[in-house]
Order: C-alpha cells, then sequence, then structure tokens
C-alpha cells in the first residue's frame, strides 16, 4: 500500500472526527464558560444533597440539562468540580451526560423510534454511571483525582466564585466576554487532546482492518466485547452513534448494539485522551474499565435472556 | 515570547480554524468529510471560534490598551478590582507555567494537515481497511424507499438496495442505469472489470462504507484506480460467476448463458450484476462485509430493531452536485 495514499486517507479520515466533534467541544467549553462566570460555587453546594447516593443521581440528572456529549461534558465536569461539585455527582454526570441529553434521544429515537431501544439506552446507560459515581464516592475530595496541573489555574478549593460576589456589579456584556474568555482558554487546553485523540483514531482506522476485529469472534460474550471495541476505536460523536449502530442490527444481537451505545459515548479514543488531561492516571483506568466491566456484564445478560 | 504575542497566537490559531471551516464549508470540501446534514454543524463552529477568538481582546484598537490588562490576567479576575494577592497568583499560573508553544500547535494541526495535505475524498486505500459491500445491513430494510427513486436517478447505494430488494438472480436484467463513481480495482474482479464504488457515510468519514457495482467493459483496464467516472449501462446477469464457482479473481466463462456483450446495447459499457444468492456474493472473500459470521448466532430480523425508516439519514461522500465539478471526470463508452 503507498503511502501517499495512506496519509491522504488518514487525513481525510482525522479531519473528519475532528471537525464532526469541533463545534461539540466548542459548545461545551462555552457552557464551561457560562458555569464559571454565571454559576456561583455557594448555590451549587447548597443544592447538592449530602449523601452519595441522591448526589449522584442528581449529578446524573444533570446530563438531561446540559446538552453536551463526550466531547464537551469533559471540560464542563472539570469547571464544575471546580464550583464544588461532589465527586460521585461530576463522575456521574461526566459518563450520563453523553448518553441522556436531549440531542442524543432525540437521535436515538429517529434511528429506533421510541421502543425498547431508546429506554433501554437510557436506562443502562443512568445504571452504569450512577453505580461508578458511588464507587468514587469513596474518593474525598476532586483534588485527589485530578491532575494537580489542571488544578492550578482553576482553583478547586475556593477563589473562582469570588468575582462573583456582588452579582450584578458588572454588565452583562463583559461578563459573557468573560465567559467566552475561558471557554477560548479551556478550548485550547482541550482541544489538543481532542486533537491527538482524533489523530490516533484515524491512524486505527488507516492501519487495522475492521475485519481483524469483527473476526475474532461471535457469541453473547464475544460480540459485546467486539462492538465496545469497535465503539472506542470509531470515536463517533454520541449524537450520531445510535444511527452508525443501525448498520449492525442484522449482524449484531440487541445486547451487543447495546454495548456499543452504551459504552462508546461514555468512553472512546478522544475522550480517553482527554480523561487523560484531567484526571490522574489510575483514575482514567477506572474510567475506561468500570463502564466496559459494566456495560459488558448488561450486555451479556441481555444477550442471554432478553429476546428484544 | 510576551503574554501579548502568545494571546495574540490563539486568537490567530482560533480565527485560522474557523477560516478553515468556512472555506471548506462554501467550496464544498467540507463533504469530504462530514454528511452534508451536519453542515450547519460547521456553520455553528465558524461563528464561536470567532466569538472566542475576538474574547482575547485583540481585535478592537481603541480597547488596546484594555486588551493589555485583560490579556495579563487570567480571566475569572480580569475585571474583580479587589484582591490583588489571588490577581499575582494566577497570573503566575496563567503567564508562566502555560506559555509554551507546543499546546498551541497541537490545537493548529488540523489546518496545518489541511494545507499541507492536498483535501482529498476517501479512496482506494481506504476500502482496503473496510471491505466493499454490496449488501451492507443499511442496503436492507429500507422498505421501499428504493421503489420511489426512479432507475434514472438511482446512483450506486439505490442500485445497491434495488438489487437487495430484489433477491432474484435476473430482476434487474436489462435495467438502465447512470451512475457516478471512483474506479476501484477488487482483487477478485476479472482483467474486463471494475467497481464504481462510493462510500456511504451517516456522520463523518469515521464511519464510512464502502458500496459499489461491478462494471464489465473490454477497456476497464484503461480506468485507473481512484478516477471519478460516471457510467452509463445496462444490468445483464453475470457470466457464471455463480456463488460455488466464484474463486478470488477467476473468470468462469460461458456458463449457459447468452453472453451480456451481445445485448444490443444503446451505450458500450455494461453494468454486470454477479448473481448472487442472497445479494451478497460480491462482498465474498476478502471483502466480505464484516460481521457476517455473526449473523447465524444472532439474527434477528423481526425484532424491533428494524424500525428504521426512510433513506435521509444516509448520504454519499462527496455528494453528487461537488463530485461533479472537483473530481477528476471520464465516461466509460460515451462517444
Amino acid at each position: 500500500m503507498d503511502l501517499g495514499a495512506q496519509l491522504a486517507t488518514f487525513t481525510t479520515i482525522f479531519l473528519g472526527i475532528f471537525i464532526e466533534a469541533a463545534p461539540f467541544l466548542l459548545l461545551g467549553t462555552v457552557a464551561s464558560g457560562l458555569v464559571e462566570v454565571f454559576v456561583r460555587r455557594e448555590d451549587l453546594i447548597r443544592l447538592m444533597p449530602r449523601r452519595a447516593l441522591p448526589a449522584t443521581l442528581l449529578g446524573a440528572a444533570f446530563g438531561f440539562a446540559f446538552p453536551v456529549c463526550e466531547c464537551g461534558v469533559v471540560p464542563l465536569t472539570r469547571r464544575l468540580f471546580s464550583k464544588g461539585l461532589p465527586i460521585s455527582a461530576g463522575i456521574a454526570f461526566l459518563l450520563a451526560a453523553p448518553i441522556i441529553n436531549p440531542i442524543v434521544i432525540a437521535s436515538t429515537a429517529a434511528a429506533y423510534g421510541w421502543g425498547p431501544m431508546l429506554f433501554a439506552r437510557v436506562g443502562i446507560g443512568l445504571i452504569v454511571a450512577v453505580t461508578v459515581g458511588v464507587i468514587f464516592s469513596f474518593n474525598r475530595s476532586p483534588a485527589s483525582i485530578m491532575l494537580p496541573r489542571t488544578a492550578g489555574p482553576m482553583p478547586i478549593m475556593g477563589g473562582s466564585g469570588e468575582a462573583l460576589a456582588q452579582p450584578g456589579a458588572e454588565p452583562l456584556r463583559v461578563r459573557v466576554q468573560r465567559a467566552l474568555r475561558v471557554a477560548a482558554d479551556e478550548f485550547f487546553e482541550m482541544g489538543r487532546y481532542l486533537v491527538i485523540g482524533s489523530a490516533l483514531a484515524a491512524l486505527m482506522q488507516t492501519l487495522v482492518p475492521q475485519s481483524v476485529l469483527t473476526s475474532l469472534g461471535a457469541g453473547p460474550l464475544v460480540s459485546v466485547l467486539v462492538l465496545s471495541a469497535l465503539a472506542f476505536v470509531l470515536s463517533v460523536c454520541s449524537t450520531v452513534d445510535a444511527f452508525i449502530s443501525l448498520s449492525f442490527v442484522n449482524t449484531f444481537s440487541a445486547g451487543s448494539i447495546l454495548a456499543f451505545l452504551v459504552f462508546g459515548p461514555m468512553v472512546d479514543i478522544k475522550s480517553t485522551m482527554m480523561f487523560l488531561g484531567v484526571f490522574r492516571r489510575k483514575i482514567v483506568a477506572y474510567l475506561i474499565l468500570l463502564p466496559l466491566l459494566l456495560t459488558t456484564l448488561i450486555a451479556v445478560f441481555i444477550n442471554l435472556n432478553v429476546p428484544l | 515570547m510576551s503574554e501579548r504575542t502568545y494571546l495574540a497566537l490563539k486568537a490567530l490559531i482560533l480565527v485560522g480554524l474557523a477560516i478553515f471551516l468556512a472555506d471548506k464549508l462554501f467550496n464544498g470540501t467540507l463533504y469530504y468529510y462530514i454528511a452534508p446534514r451536519f453542515a450547519w454543524l460547521s456553520l455553528v463552529a465558524v461563528a464561536l471560534l470567532i466569538a472566542l477568538a475576538q474574547s482575547y481582546g485583540l481585535f478592537d484598537r481603541s480597547a488596546s490598551d484594555d486588551a493589555q490588562t485583560e490579556g495579563l490576567s487570567p480571566p475569572h479576575v480580569a475585571s474583580g478590582s479587589h484582591d490583588h494577592d489571588d490577581h499575582a497568583h494566577h497570573h503566575h499560573h496563567h503567564g508562566l507555567a502555560r506559555r509554551s508553544l507546543w499546546p498551541l500547535l497541537i490545537v493548529a494541526m488540523p489546518v496545518i494537515l489541511g494545507v499541507v495535505v492536498p483535501a482529498r475524498p476517501l479512496g482506494t486505500s481506504a476500502i482496503a481497511n473496510r471491505g466493499v459491500s454490496t449488501d451492507i445491513a443499511l442496503a436492507a430494510d429500507a422498505a421501499g424507499s428504493t421503489l420511489t427513486v426512479i432507475p434514472a436517478e438511482r446512483n450506486v447505494l439505490d442500485w445497491v438496495r434495488a438489487m437487495n430488494e430484489n433477491p432474484a438472480p435476473n430482476a434487474l436484467n436489462g435495467a438502465q442505469a447512470d451512475v457516478v463513481g471512483f474506479v476501484y480495482r477488487d482483487p477478485r474482479l476479472a482483467d474486463d472489470q471494475f467497481m464504481v464504488a462510493r462510500f456511504v457515510l451517516v456522520c463523518c468519514v469515521a464511519d464510512a462504507t464502502p458500496v459499489g457495482l461491478v462494471v464489465q467493459t473490454p477497456d476497464a483496464a484503461a480506468f485507473q484506480a481512484d478516477t471519478w467516472v460516471r457510467v452509463r449501462g445496462v444490468f445483464a446477469q453475470g457470466r457464471g460467476r455463480r456463488r460455488a464457482d466464484a474463486g478470488p479473481g477467476r473468470r468462469v466463462g460461458g456458463g449457459g448463458r447468452a453472453a451480456p456483450a451481445a445485448l444490443p446495447l444503446p451505450m458500450s459499457a455494461t453494468l454486470v450484476r454477479r448473481v448472487t444468492s442472497a445479494g451478497r456474493q460480491v462482498s465474498g472473500g476478502v471483502a466480505r462485509h464484516w460481521g457476517d459470521s455473526m449473523r447465524k448466532y444472532y439474527l434477528t430480523p423481526k425484532s424491533p430493531l428494524h424500525s428504521w425508516r426512510g433513506d435521509l439519514r444516509y448520504s454519499y461522500s462527496p455528494p453528487l452536485h461537488f463530485m461533479e465539478r472537483g473530481a477528476d471526470r471520464r465516461s466509460v463508452g460515451v462517444r
């Protein structure tokens, strides 16, 4: 295979993933900037339940409120942590938002109709996100799971809310401008991970034939792992992955497709890169393995027991 | 590098990305990368990028002094008149620790790569990793959608669907086709055959699936791989390429039927529909549609999964209108 053609293919796929994801990252960073400027730390802390489970459930439910998918959710989660969001709620939000946000629900409904696939996707997504969130509630502070570097410029404990001590003190235009400025800095911070992640995903797609993955085997377990791996490698946005999964309905069981639809949005190559820019390595490993384990368990159970 | 230069560089990269996207949007090459129905998202991105770039306050000359001050202080204390300690603290982080060039270079990579490497739609080299398909699942179950497209206007995907909807081997015999695609040479094809192929995509090229029709013409060898061609012709049944004897690259002559070339053709090219049992023979062998082996385990043909409607969600990359303009066009057998 000649190198020029390979480079052209790589470039096209890389730009494809990047161009598709960039608007969502931009929306995420703008949401993050607006949270930074308009959400007061005290309000958020007052709003959040003290106990782990209710806080986690509320965190997952935030996913409905913020229409962000997996690219935008990382900066937004980090911002919410800096505003005092408890760990368990933040992790649940991080994992649930790409699945239960309104855009994704709409696209899944468009692909599968208002039926069992949609409800299963949302339901399993919530179960996995809340479970992982509760597991993470054993950590005390967000600082313990985040890289010290990212905790630096955006103080985790205190500080960032002070400019808002007197709301309304500055005109709206100035505050919006400030939110945009925060968003711009964050775009550079997260954008590089998106670029590296897109490049890795494109490289995989250029060099590794899909048949390698799918020839690994069938069966209730392996087919789930195959589609999870495919979701990881493809790194397509969760707002459109339902359409992509339609092309598997003839070849794969419902459980395997649900694994694709639940695990894929939570973790893929580009979001892993973005996780690595925010969280400690050990935490990133947990953020990949726990959802994988849980979705696999549920998907295999569905494969074996539910004639969906 | 001064803080101000650094901020200017950031603003420049944001504007560069915006121009890059806008350029692709307006000259049509955006559709090399994403499905046309997501183009509006890129427009949103252009607007947001410009909004972010202007937030660095460098475009406003009259407010230059303001920008200078603002540039030196982190955003969340920029306009706070209080708390000087906090200000100094943040300045340290923002100004010194994070003023390295490589993160900016990485973010600028899409523009750099997009300028250095000429824009090209996916082609033959991408098929090698995916396998061309005539029975992609998305072609199935498109309830009646193809039949609403009149034959003269069917594109490659429509024809592939039509084949899947009419599994009888000679259902399409004599049908006239006029399609556009790029030349793909599959090792299993005979010397006088090539495939006219397109990519079908849902979202972006990361999920592109190639589809193709076999073209049979004496001057097949004259068409180089990846050349864009417009093929007009008539479907004829393949020459004895039954599933049983369709070895890789093997050409089986005769087979008891009249050779399609003998048909009185209005055009000299012939689109050969190969004999298939379930419409999927062309995707057999190396380029077999992946996942085929799992079919027997998890085939759920009448499950609720099949409530998929219409074909609006699938687009071609690149779309027809652009390809006509920018591609290297040659017509097969048109005098």
